[in-house]
C-alpha cells in the first residue's frame, strides 16, 4: 500500500525540493533545502518551512493544512531524493522546535524497520554523543546515510 | 532508489526532476538563527558512520 505523499519537485543537485500543501482553507508551498555545514565536510542540513510571497523560508510557519503526516512523509521522501544523487553525503536534521523534533522522531520511529535496510539512522543525546536511533529515546537531532551495500 | 521506494511503499512517480525551482533566500536571520543553532548543537559532537 502506498503512502500517501504530495508530488515533489527536486531540483538536479537534489539540494532544493518543493511542494503544495493542500488544504480545506488554502495550500501552502512548502520547501525542504540541504545547506551544506560550514564546518564538517560530507554534512547537510534539512531544514523545512512555507515558501513566502517574497520566496523567503518560513521555519516556524504552522499552516495548520490537517495534513501533517503526508507532509512528513513527503519531507522523509525528499531525502531518498538527496540520497540518490548524493549518496556519499551525510543529513542533520532537527526540528525548528522542539515539538517538531519529537514529531520527527514520532515519524521515523514509524518509518525505521523498513528504513534501516537502507539507511543508517543515529540519534544526537544531551551529552552530545550519538547511537543508533531508538524510538523510545528523545533526541536533539538525528543523522542519517545511505547504507552502502559492500562496505571495506 | 525505485528498489527502495517500491519496498517503503511509496510512489516513484511523485519525484520530478526540475531544473528551474526557485531558489530561496537563506540568509535571512530566520534562517541563519536556525542554522547557528544547529552549528551550536554539533560544536563538539563527533559525526557518526
Amino acid at each position: 500500500m502506498e503512502k500517501p505523499i504530495y508530488n515533489i519537485e527536486t531540483s538536479p543537485d537534489g539540494l532544493y525540493h518543493i511542494f503544495d500543501s493542500v488544504g480545506v482553507q488554502k495550500n501552502t508551498k512548502k520547501m525542504v533545502v540541504y545547506v551544506p555545514d560550514e564546518n564538517k565536510a560530507d554534512l547537510f542540513h534539512l531544514i523545512f518551512g512555507d515558501v513566502t510571497d517574497d520566496y523567503n523560508l518560513d521555519v516556524f510557519a504552522i499552516s495548520n493544512n490537517q495534513d501533517m503526516k503526508m507532509i512528513l512523509s513527503s519531507v522523509i521522501q525528499t531525502l531518498y531524493a538527496f540520497f540518490e544523487i548524493n549518496p556519499n553525503k551525510k543529513v542533520f536534521f532537527t526540528g525548528s522546535t522542539e515539538a517538531r523534533t519529537r514529531l520527527y522522531r514520532a515519524t521515523i520511529s514509524k518509518l525505521f524497520e523498513k528504513t534501516e535496510l537502507f539507511y543508517n539512522i543515529c540519534g544526537l543525546l544531551d551529552d552530545d554523543s550519538t547511537e543508533p536511533f531508538n524510538k523510545s529515546t528523545n533526541y536533539k537531532g538525528y543523522f542519517i546515510e545511505k547504507r552502502h551495500e559492500k562496505r571495506t | 532508489m525505485k528498489k527502495e521506494l517500491n519496498f517503503l511503499g511509496i510512489d516513484e512517480s511523485k519525484v520530478k526532476i526540475n531544473p528551474n525551482i526557485p531558489k530561496i533566500n537563506l540568509e535571512t536571520p530566520e534562517i541563519k538563527s536556525h542554522l547557528s543553532k544547529v552549528s551550536n548543537l554539533l560544536k563538539n559532537v563527533k559525526i557518526p558512520f
